[in-house]
């Protein structure tokens, strides 16, 4: 029986006219069905890839979320000064800084010092202090290679605040704590500028890292295995870490010579470490180089399973430029430079002084310029 | 919404929830390779292979015995305990005990482990301040006539500027074993004997290496770059502001204090050779060594090498330098008592914690392979080993 609300009514003529083009009508509908049925399809299958790549991404970002977090506060703290140094000492009017292009040489300021900010002077304000290790690196991912040049700490030359300001004369680490306000961002920027102004380089990223980031870090990579070139001895050695209440406490350290594995408060000792050494800070800072070159071949080892560890050890301790989603590539380079291609160059044109009652060491620019130009180009 | 479209989209929801858990599980399963391999309990471990008579060493702050495949603990870990050496006859043991950041103290102990006397007394008892009243002892070696060597961190100032508290290097002292080592006996000159004059500002004079014929071989340290210390020109190749070792004899032992120290006794290895850690056999034929190869443009080599040299005590001569272990960071050799074998210490796997390694026929052209003792120990490198035949 042919339903007559179907047959809308027709004749039976009409039906049995319609009879032979019954047959195409079914399959026009499923065609059309199928063609209404496929998008839905289409739609259907998209949503669920989608689903499945947001839960992906999720169970990623909930993985990282401790790095994130970590490194939200941390990276991309913009503090490269928006002046570059001049032939002349006058006023900075070059260009404001710029990454380099992706795969061209850069140069980053690495910053190593305690601010000791856990501490207050007489009136109870917080003290904010100096940049007590300072290593310019050139890094060259075209030729995996890598150059530090180790700027010594007591090197006498006029300071600069991140705006360009003469801060007068000082130790060159002191242009780090010499800012108003006294913050990690405001000490590097001032740092940055007073290196591109008196060393005439060209500073792209900086990586600055508190004493407590130094010594979380190196344990989180399981320490590092050093040979210890020889003892190293200081009776006035500064207890400023560790649970230290007084900025002018002293420990003794006696750091024994030859080959062994040092956690990262004993690596610590053997970098900071500088009263017995016959060649005073220049020997401090061939040591410091010496365990950025241990700790580099434990970060060439680290995997996805490391991050949030690396992270929460230099949570609140380490400030840089450097944005988090470039870390993967840094981290790549580090891997990529062997120990071999890495050139180290210690600045030695310089005389002992006396300034403002402070034993300092008077560089011999025009020598020293020499030096850094043939591994940093002048801007 | 039909209910079997409900019901596949809430799989399909749980689907992907469980995907994303999995996926966050899977990162968090990957292992780390930097992670250091746990640590264990010296006295858990059993070696693979024995060595004959009884190995005494240091780790993670405690003295041990290793005898056949069992180790012993003699004084518990994490109480500064390093640097265990045996009396020449065999009967005792004396061991540095390291206050951390403070001083340390030398101890004869027996060989069970139990304290049979305090040596020496380096605690100023001294508040955070003064701290320079503090002593650091360390090396110890005993000699014929029950002579007792060892490194201290005396004088303070050194001879042209006593008192001064940033110049405080190690030289070599020596007294009779059993004499109460002080700061009042070394101020007095009682008993106890100066035996080198560092280099100033170079940490010191150490490893001394009591010769059976009198005087003694030891470790003193200077700049390479040659405008410092005792080299005259620089060290080809080394980058300013290193220091390199040299293994020198002093046959007479003693030198007179000037205010040009160095020039004690006769170097035995060049400067660029950068060795320490000297070892002699036990008819004191062969020395066995940590050479550190000075690297170009480098601030530190990353390997230490074990050699091995034939020695002359008489005319003070050391053979051609025999390097039988390269490539790794070997450390702190000690002699078989039957002067074959050594024992040293280096990281498993390349870096990491130092184990306890064998190496046969320490002395032939072609030694043997060397062997891995220990695994997953945390052994104090700056420490050599005592091996007695017993």
């Amino acid at each position: 029986m042919v339903p007559a609300a179907r047959g809308g009514g027709q004749s039976p003529d009409e039906m049995s006219d319609t009879r032979p083009q019954r047959g195409p009508e079914p399959r026009r509908r499923r065609r059309r069905s199928r063609h209404t049925l496929r998008l839905p399809r289409l739609r259907w299958i998209a949503l669920i890839v989608l689903g499945f790549l947001l839960a992906g991404v999720g169970g990623v970002v909930s993985f990282f979320w401790p790095t994130i977090t970590a490194a939200v506060g941390a990276t991309g703290q913009n503090a490269i000064p928006s002046l570059h140094p001049t032939a002349t000492s006058g006023p900075a009017t070059s260009p404001p800084s710029t990454a380099p292009p992706t795969g061209s040489a850069f140069t980053v300021l690495l910053m190593g010092s305690d601010n000791d900010q856990k501490f207050t002077n007489g009136a109870g304000t917080p003290i904010f202090c100096c940049a007590q290790s300072l290593i310019l690196m050139r890094v060259d991912p075209s030729t995996s290679s890598v150059t530090m040049l180790s700027i010594p700490r007591d090197f006498w030359v006029p300071l600069y605040s991140g705006t360009g300001a003469s801060l007068g004369s000082g130790k060159v680490d002191q242009a780090f704590g010499d800012v108003s306000p006294p913050d990690g961002t405001n000490g590097a920027s001032a740092e940055i500028a007073t290196i591109e102004r008196d060393f005439q380089v060209s500073v792209d990223h900086y990586v600055w890292i508190g004493l407590e980031g130094l010594i979380n870090l190196i344990n989180e990579v399981g320490g590092i295995d050093i040979v210890a070139s020889h003892p190293v001895m200081d009776d006035n050695y500064p207890y400023d870490v560790a649970g230290s209440t007084n900025p002018n406490a002293a420990d003794r350290v006696s750091v024994l010579p030859g080959a062994q594995h040092m956690d990262g408060y004993e690596a610590l000792e053997y970098v900071r470490s500088r009263h017995d050494d016959l060649n005073g800070d220049l020997g401090r800072t061939v040591r410091q180089q010496q365990v950025l070159v241990a700790l580099r071949q434990k970060l060439a080892q680290l995997s996805i399973a490391d991050v949030n560890g690396i992270a929460s050890a230099l949570s609140g301790q380490v400030l840089t430029d450097v944005p988090l989603t470039n870390l993967p590539t840094l981290l790549g380079l580090v891997k990529d430079v062997e120990s071999g291609s890495i050139q180290h160059v210690f600045l030695t044109q310089f005389s002992m002084g006396v300034v403002d009652s402070q034993d300092v060491e008077l560089p011999d620019m025009s020598a020293i310029l020499g030096v850094v130009h043939q591994y940093f180009p002048a801007p | 919404m039909s209910r079997r479209r409900a019901a596949t989209a809430a799989i399909l929801v749980v689907l992907m929830a469980g995907f994303g858990a999995g996926v966050n599980r899977y990162l968090a399963s990957r292992s780390s390779r930097v992670d250091a391999p746990p640590v264990h309990n010296p006295v858990q471990f059993h070696p693979q292979f024995t060595l004959p008579g009884s190995i005494y060493f240091a780790a993670g702050g405690g003295l041990y015995s290793l005898h056949g495949s069992t180790i012993t603990e003699l004084q518990p870990p994490g109480q500064g305990w390093t640097q265990p050496v045996l009396l020449p006859d065999g009967s005792a043991l004396l061991a540095v005990k390291v206050t951390t950041n403070y001083f340390s103290d030398l101890y004869e102990l027996n060989l069970d482990g139990s304290i049979e006397s305090q040596l020496s007394h380096d605690s100023g008892k001294v508040t955070a301040t003064q701290l320079g009243n503090d002593d650091w002892i360390a090396y110890p070696a005993v000699g014929p006539g029950d002579t007792l060597y060892f490194s201290y961190d005396w004088p303070k100032g050194g001879v042209c500027e006593p008192g001064n508290g940033y110049q405080v290097d190690y030289s070599i002292w020596s007294t009779t074993l059993g004499t109460e080592i002080d700061r009042a006996g070394v101020v007095k000159g009682k008993d106890i004997t100066q035996q080198s004059w560092a280099n100033y500002y170079t940490g010191g004079d150490v490893s001394p290496v009591p010769l059976l014929g009198g005087g003694l071989v030891y470790v003193d340290y200077e700049s390479a770059y040659g405008d410092t210390g005792e080299l005259s020109t620089p060290l080809a190749g080394a980058v300013p502001g290193t220091e390199v070792s040299q293994i020198r004899l002093d046959p007479k032992g003693g030198s007179p204090a000037t205010c040009a120290p160095g020039e004690d006794g006769t170097a035995l290895t060049q400067p660029g050779d950068d060795c320490a850690q000297p070892a002699l056999n036990p008819d004191q034929t062969e020395i066995a060594m940590i050479c550190t190869p000075v690297v170009a443009g480098a601030p530190s080599s990353a390997e230490s090498d074990l050699v091995v040299a034939s020695f002359d005590a008489a005319t003070g001569t050391l053979g051609p330098l025999q390097r039988q272990v390269t490539g790794v960071l070997a450390a702190s050799p000690t002699w078989s008592p039957d002067g074959q074998d050594l024992l040293y210490l280096a990281p498993e796997g390349g870096d990491g914690y130092f184990q306890l390694w064998y190496l046969k026929g320490a002395t032939a052209a072609v030694p043997g392979h060397p062997r891995q003792i220990t695994s997953n120990l945390d052994l104090d490198a700056t420490a050599a080993p005592a091996w007695a035949d017993s």
